[in-house]
């Protein structure tokens, strides 16, 4: 199909052949140019622009020549249909008009350089400043805004924030300091437990105590108050850490009979679809809703092309009910639950110390497992303590 | 001077044309081109006379042309340019009468 005959129009007309070489005839005699139209043995089939075939038409009817459109096509034919439906132009122009309005908003903001805060968690602290997605770009100061988010969150160290499109990449870095926290109030560090000292790092403060040395809960360890006999009495937030060497009890008690959490099968869902900050509750399934519910939520985004996301999701919030039942275990599997709790105790209480021998009793008991371990090992012992100055006599 | 009889004489364009040495397409205005057995384009047709599956008969004013084949179909006929699709086995001339 000539490409012509598309944009302006066709029309396949239809012509006994019998009269074929009449209506050849005609066509040459007035100009009329055609292409073949998938002629069959006993019909000569003739595709006409769509002014020519007027033409053709109105000729073949003065000759008494007998025809028949078998088909009109291309694209004025197609504006013709669309504009016949109200609703689809409709559709059409508001298609356009969210296209070009489209490009003013904020569709999706990726979150780069964050290493223990969640992508959510940093789209937070933005929502919480007024950007999100849809956001209207051109009232969007990207210095202001990082400022602010920058004040607001201790957590972020450096931010920013770089609209290309309808995507907010925003770059960050964390705070990494070990105590970000001002120095407000004068603070000593003291021993969270008994021990004997082994190293002392010390950032801040006046450091009481040596390696070797014996100390007990409560003790000072870096006191956070200077003596001086030119400048008197200066105070600080003593900081460091302190490790000692200390005796741990840890105590693990599995019992025979306990209560388990049995689903009932029934899974309830709720859908809505979210464009921008705008919900629609699309979906609710029926069931028993005042049932103790665990919860899923799960967004789904929709994504035409791979790289591009649209601000639309599919929400679905998924609720599957459970009960309690009381159930009952033997003392081998009660035996091997107790190991595996103590030693996840033991392995969370020192995540920063080392061990250096452990003791572990077992006793089986009529209604359970118990587990006593006696840990030997070094761990930091410090721990910030405040204390009051008396400004009227600092003495 | 020898003066030709009246049955050996010569049309005035076909004496410029012999004089000259000028192509015959151009002062007949007919020209014809086969391509392959699928194609025949003719220039010059003034009507066609007859338009059959297996037979067309093309008006070219002096003369007639004759195509024969199967499923001959023309495919576009405009000021005089004709042209024809199809399986051709023969092309000839005739002329009025014949």
């Amino acid at each position: 199909m000539n490409l012509s005959y598309v944009l302006l129009g066709y029309a396949t007309v239809g012509i006994a052949r019998a009269h074929a070489e009449e209506v050849l005839n005609l066509c040459m005699r007035h100009g009329i140019a055609y292409l073949d139209g998938g002629s069959e043995p006993e019909c000569l089939r003739l595709c006409l622009r769509t002014g020519q075939a007027r033409r053709l038409c109105a000729l073949m009817q003065q000759s008494d020549l007998p025809y028949t459109v078998i088909k009109r096509g291309g694209v004025p034919q197609l504006a013709r249909r669309a504009l016949s439906r109200p609703g689809l132009l409709a559709g059409a122009l508001c298609a356009l008009c969210l296209v070009a309005a489209s490009e003013c908003f904020v569709f999706d903001i990726r979150v780069v350089g964050n290493e223990t805060l969640t992508d959510s968690a940093v789209k937070q602290m933005l929502a919480e400043q007024g950007f999100g997605p849809g956001t209207y770009i051109p009232s969007v100061d990207t210095d202001k805004l990082e400022n602010r988010v920058m004040l607001a969150s201790d957590k972020i160290a450096w931010l920013s924030v770089n609209i290309r499109g309808n995507v907010a990449n925003v770059e960050l870095i964390e705070q990494r300091l070990p105590d970000s926290r001002p120095v407000l109030r004068p603070a000593h560090v003291v021993a969270e437990r008994s021990g004997e000292i082994v190293a002392v790092e010390l950032y801040r403060g006046n450091v009481l105590v040596s390696a070797g040395e014996q100390v007990k809960k409560g003790e000072i360890l870096i006191a956070g108050v200077y003596d001086s006999q030119a400048t008197g009495f200066r105070f600080t937030r003593a900081s460091g850490k302190v490790f000692a060497r200390t005796v741990r009890e840890f105590t693990v008690k599995i019992p025979y009979t306990y209560e388990k959490k049995e689903y009932t099968g029934e899974i309830l869902e709720k859908k809505s679809i979210n464009f921008f900050s705008f919900s629609i509750k699309v979906f609710q399934s029926t069931g028993n809703w005042g049932a103790v519910c665990d919860k899923i939520d799960i967004v789904d985004n929709y994504s035409p092309w791979a790289g591009v996301e649209l601000p639309l999701y599919l929400h679905t919030e998924r609720y599957l009910p459970y009960t309690y039942v009381t159930a009952q275990r033997d003392a081998k599997e009660a035996l091997a639950l107790a190991h595996r709790e103590l030693s996840d105790q033991i392995a969370a209480a020192l995540s920063d110390g080392e061990l250096l021998d452990k003791r572990i009793r077992t006793e089986i008991g009529e209604d359970g497992v118990t587990l006593y371990a006696t840990v030997t090992c070094i761990t930091d012992i410090a721990v910030v303590q405040d204390f009051e100055i008396d400004l009227k006599n600092p003495k | 001077m020898h003066r030709p009889k009246k049955g050996d004489r010569i049309g005035a364009a076909e004496w410029l044309e012999k004089k000259f040495d000028i192509s015959p397409d151009i002062v007949s205005g007919i020209r014809v081109e086969i391509r392959g057995q699928e194609r025949l384009i003719l220039e010059g047709c003034r009507k066609i006379l007859k338009y059959g599956e297996n037979e067309m008969l093309l008006d070219l004013g002096k003369t007639r042309l004759c195509v024969r084949g199967q499923r001959l179909w023309c495919t576009s006929f405009v000021s005089g340019a004709l042209s024809v699709g199809g399986r051709i086995s023969s092309v000839s001339f005739e002329e009025e009468g014949t």
